[in-house]
C-alpha cells in the first residue's frame, strides 16, 4: 500500500507534464480571455488611441439596458428560441419512429443526422436558395398549391348558366379568388418573414440532430418489462407513451431542454451572418450578433464584453430556472 | 499508455519547433521582405513582379489570409502587423487612423512627390486625415452607367451618350424593361444598382451638414432622391425589387451579383465601376458601352478607391514607403490602366492614347467618360462627430424599411436623419474635446446642408 502511494507520488510531476499543454490552453483561451472580459465590461475600451481606457463603473450596464436596440434583438432572440420546443418534440418522434425495427434503420439514422455533421455554412447557403422568392422550391411549390386550390372552385360551364346555382357559383369563385390573390413570402428579404424563415430551418436541423441520438439512447434504456406490463394492463399506444416512455426519459428532455435553451439564448450568429447580414433592416439580428457588431464593427469592446456578461446572467438565471422548475416537472433527481 | 502520451507530447514539441522554425523570415534571398494585407486577386502577382523589379533589394509578399479589418487591428498592436495595408473604404482608413496604427507619411510623401497633386481631385480626402497624409489611392475611378448594346438593339432606344437626367433615364429604363412571354416576371430589367446616396448628391441634399454637426437625410434634396429611387423600383417596375434581385442573381446560374446579370443579359443599364470590364472582357460575345450618370440637379458620382496606408508599428516604415513610391510609377499605373482594375491613380498616366484605346480591347472606345466622371466624383460623406459604422448601420437599416415597404421615402429619410442625429450627440458625449469643437460649430448659426 505504502509502496503504491509512493509510487502515485511520484507520478505526479508527469501527470503535470502532459496536463500543463492542456491546462495552459485552457487558462490562455479561456480563463483570461473570460477574466479580462469582465474587466472590460466595466471600461470604455474602444480600441482607439483617442479614446484613453478608462474605468466607467456601471456605467456600460447602465446603458445596456435603456439600449433599444438591445431589447430589440434580444426580442429576436426569443423569438427564434419558439423554435425550440417544435424541435424537442419533433426530435422525440423521430427517435421513437427510428427506434422502430424498421428496413434500412441505420440508413435513415445517418441521413436524419447528416445535417448535424454538415458544414453550417453549406446548410445556410443551401436554405438561402430554398427561400428565394420567386425561383425557391418552397416558393414554387407554394404557388402551385395556391393554384391547385385555386382551380377548385372553378365552375363547370353548365353550372354558370343556371341561376338556381348562382350563390354556389359566387362562393366558388370567392374561393378561387382567396387562394389565387395569396402571394407567397419573401422570406428572407422580408422583414416579417425573415425570422420565421431562420426559426424553421432551426427546427428541420435540430429534429435531426443531437437530441434525436439522446432520445434514441434514453429509448433504448426504457426497460422492456415496463411496456410488458403496460400491455398486460391494457395500455394503448398513447397511455404507453405518457405513463411509460415519457417519465422513463425525463432525464433526457431535462437535459435537453436546458442545453437547448443555452444554445438558442447564444445562437443564430452564423446563420443570420450568413444568410442576412442581419438584415432586413436588423430583423436578424440576436444577441449574439449584437455582441459581434458591437465589437467588431463599431470597436465598442468593453460594451461588447457588458452584452456579453448579459447574456451570461441571462443564460445563467434561465438554468437556474429551468434546474428549479425542470426538477420537479420532469421528475428527475440532479 | 504513459509510453504513448510521451511521444505524442514530443510529437507535438517538435510540431511547435517546426512552426516556429518555418515562420517566415523578413530576409528572403538577401532581400527584404516586405508584408502587404490585400486581397489575392489575379492582377496582384503581376503587380507584385513590377514592384519587385523596380526595387531588387525588397520583396512584395501579399497576406491575403489576415486581410479583415479587426485583425490587422489586433496583429499592428500587438507588434506583428503587416509592413503595408490596403484600406477599401475611407471609412477604414479613418478607423486604422483612430485606432492609432497609420504611419504619417507627410514628409517623406512631399519629398518623393507623392502628393494628391499628382492625383485626382477627390483623392486627397482618401489620404489626408486632420491635415496629415497617411497613404496614397491604388486605382480609383467613378461609378458610370454600362450598358449593353444588344437590349438596347432589342427595344430600338438609341445608346445614350451621358448627357442626360433623371427624366430621361427613366424613360430609357422603362424601353428597356421587358416583360417574360407568358410570365409575371421580367425577363430584363431597365437599370439595377443606383445607389441611394448618389442620387441625393445629384438632387443636390447631403448626407451630413457642411460642417458635420448635422445629418441632413430629412432634408427635401434628400427626401426626393430617396422617392426617385423607389419610384424606379415600385412605380416605374423598371428597377428590380429585393426580391426579384435575389431571384434574378439565383436564376443567372452561374454566380450571384449585379455583374453576372448584366453579363447574362438580364439588365440593361448598370451603375458599375470600371472594374466589372475586368470579367466582361472574358465574354466576347457581350456588347457593352459606359457613360455618366444622369444628372438631377446636378451631376455626381462616387469617387472609390482602395487606398495603401503604411503600419507605424513596423520596423520597415522607410522601406515600406517605396510601396507608395511604387503606386505613382509609370509601370504600376499602365498595369492598372491596362487590366482595367479601375484607373491609375497618377492622372498624367489617365491622359494617354494607351489609355483612351487599349490595343488589345479596341471595342473599349468609351474610357474616355472615366476620366471626365471624375471632375464631379465625391468622397463618401464622413463627420468627425460620428461613427461612420454606426452611421452607415442607422442608414442601411432604413433603406431596407423603405425598400421592404415599410415606411414611406419622407418618412424613412427622416427617421433615419434623427436617429443618426442622436447617434451625434452620443458620440460627441465621450469626446470633450469634440464637445467643444461640436459647440463652437452650432453655436449662433445654424449649420448650412452641404452641397
Amino acid at each position: 500500500m505504502a509502496a503504491q502511494i509512493t509510487r502515485r507520488a511520484d507520478n505526479w510531476p508527469v501527470a503535470l507534464l502532459f496536463l500543463a499543454p492542456n491546462f495552459l490552453g485552457f487558462l490562455a483561451f479561456m480563463a483570461l480571455p473570460v477574466i479580462f472580459s469582465f474587466i472590460m465590461a466595466f471600461t470604455n475600451w474602444q480600441m482607439t488611441e483617442s479614446i484613453p481606457l478608462e474605468w466607467v463603473g456601471f456605467d456600460n450596464f447602465k446603458d445596456l439596458l435603456t439600449d433599444p436596440r438591445f431589447w430589440q434583438f434580444f426580442g429576436n432572440t426569443a423569438y427564434l428560441m419558439l423554435g425550440i420546443p417544435v424541435g424537442i418534440a419533433g426530435s422525440l418522434f423521430l427517435a421513437i419512429i427510428l427506434s422502430q425495427k424498421l428496413r434500412g434503420l441505420v440508413m435513415f439514422r445517418t441521413m436524419f443526422y447528416l445535417p448535424t455533421i454538415t458544414s453550417g455554412v453549406a446548410l445556410f447557403i443551401l436554405w438561402k436558395a430554398i427561400y428565394n422568392p420567386e425561383f425557391g422550391p418552397l416558393n414554387t411549390g407554394l404557388e402551385s398549391l395556391f393554384e391547385a386550390l385555386g382551380s377548385l372552385g372553378n365552375a363547370p360551364a353548365w353550372l354558370l348558366s343556371r341561376s338556381w346555382a348562382a350563390p354556389l357559383v359566387q362562393t366558388m369563385q370567392g374561393w378561387n379568388a382567396f387562394w389565387t390573390s395569396l402571394e407567397t413570402p419573401d422570406w428572407l428579404l422580408s422583414i416579417a418573414w425573415a425570422k420565421p424563415a431562420i426559426m424553421f430551418m432551426g427546427i428541420w436541423t435540430a429534429i435531426g440532430g443531437t437530441n434525436m441520438l439522446l432520445y434514441l439512447a434514453g429509448l433504448s434504456n426504457v426497460p422492456p418489462e415496463l411496456y410488458e406490463a403496460a400491455e398486460i394492463d391494457g395500455a394503448g399506444r398513447w397511455a404507453m407513451f405518457r405513463h411509460v416512455t415519457w417519465p422513463q426519459l425525463a432525464p433526457t428532455t431535462f437535459f435537453i431542454v436546458v442545453m437547448s435553451a443555452i444554445g438558442g439564448l447564444q445562437g443564430g450568429f452564423e446563420q443570420a451572418r450568413v444568410m442576412t447580414a442581419g438584415g432586413p433592416a436588423e430583423s436578424t439580428v440576436t444577441l449574439g450578433y449584437y455582441i459581434y457588431m458591437k465589437g467588431f464593427e463599431e470597436y465598442q469592446l468593453g460594451y461588447a464584453s457588458t452584452i456579453a456578461w448579459v447574456m451570461f446572467v441571462l443564460i445563467f438565471a434561465m438554468t437556474l430556472v429551468n434546474w428549479k422548475f425542470g426538477k420537479s416537472a420532469f421528475d428527475v433527481e440532479v | 499508455m504513459k509510453r504513448l502520451f510521451l511521444i505524442i507530447f514530443i510529437v507535438l514539441c517538435l510540431l511547435s519547433i517546426a512552426a516556429v522554425a518555418t515562420k517566415p523570415k523578413r530576409e528572403y534571398g538577401g532581400r527584404l521582405r516586405l508584408i502587404l494585407t490585400t486581397d489575392d486577386n489575379p492582377a496582384r502577382q503581376e503587380q507584385i513582379a513590377i514592384f519587385d523589379r523596380m526595387f531588387p533589394s525588397l520583396k512584395l509578399t501579399i497576406d491575403p489570409t489576415n486581410n479583415d479589418q479587426s485583425k490587422i487591428i489586433v496583429q499592428t498592436m500587438a507588434g506583428i502587423g503587416p509592413d503595408i495595408i490596403d484600406c477599401y473604404t475611407r471609412q477604414q482608413l479613418h478607423t486604422y487612423y483612430q485606432a492609432g496604427i497609420l504611419a504619417d507619411v507627410t514628409e517623406m510623401a512631399e519629398e518623393a512627390g507623392v502628393t494628391p497633386e499628382i492625383s485626382w481631385p477627390a483623392a486627397k480626402e482618401n489620404m489626408f486625415i486632420e491635415g496629415r497624409q497617411y497613404g496614397f489611392v491604388t486605382n480609383p475611378g467613378p461609378w458610370v452607367v454600362f450598358y449593353n448594346k444588344d437590349i438596347f438593339d432589342k427595344c430600338g432606344v438609341p445608346y445614350p451618350d451621358g448627357d442626360w437626367d433623371w427624366e430621361e433615364f427613366v424613360d430609357v429604363a422603362k424601353r428597356l424593361t421587358i416583360k417574360a412571354p407568358g410570365s409575371k416576371r421580367n425577363e430584363t430589367y431597365g437599370v439595377m444598382g443606383y445607389d441611394l446616396m448618389e442620387a441625393i448628391w445629384q438632387n443636390g441634399g447631403s448626407l451630413f451638414s457642411k460642417d458635420g454637426t448635422r445629418c441632413t437625410l430629412d432634408s427635401p434634396e434628400a427626401i426626393g432622391a430617396a422617392q426617385w429611387l423607389m419610384d424606379l423600383e415600385f412605380k416605374h417596375k423598371c428597377a428590380p425589387s429585393p426580391s426579384e434581385e435575389q431571384a434574378m442573381a439565383a436564376a443567372g446560374g452561374w454566380g450571384q451579383g449585379i455583374i453576372t446579370l448584366f453579363s447574362a443579359n438580364r439588365l440593361g443599364m448598370i451603375r458599375y465601376g470600371r472594374w466589372g470590364l475586368i470579367v466582361w472582357r472574358k465574354d466576347p460575345k457581350l456588347r457593352i458601352g459606359a457613360c455618366a450618370l444622369p444628372r438631377g440637379k446636378q451631376k455626381a458620382t462616387t469617387f472609390v478607391t482602395r487606398i495603401s496606408v503604411l503600419n507605424k508599428k513596423s520596423p520597415y516604415v522607410k522601406e515600406a514607403f517605396n510601396y507608395l513610391k511604387f503606386l505613382a510609377s509609370e509601370d504600376y499605373c499602365n498595369q492598372i490602366n491596362d487590366s482595367a482594375d479601375n484607373m491609375a491613380p497618377v492622372t498624367k498616366y489617365c491622359y494617354t492614347d494607351r489609355f483612351l484605346h487599349n490595343p488589345q480591347h479596341p471595342e473599349e472606345d468609351y474610357n474616355d467618360v472615366f476620366r471626365s466622371e471624375m471632375a464631379c466624383a465625391r468622397s463618401v460623406e464622413l463627420s468627425k462627430f460620428v461613427n461612420p459604422y454606426v452611421a452607415n448601420r442607422i442608414y442601411q437599416r432604413y433603406l431596407d424599411l423603405m425598400r421592404n415597404r415599410e415606411l414611406e421615402p419622407a418618412e424613412a429619410m427622416t427617421a433615419a436623419a434623427k436617429e443618426i442625429n442622436a447617434a451625434i450627440k452620443e458620440h460627441i458625449s465621450k469626446f470633450p474635446e469634440l464637445q467643444v469643437e461640436y459647440g463652437r460649430l452650432t453655436s449662433g448659426t445654424q449649420s448650412q446642408a452641404g452641397g
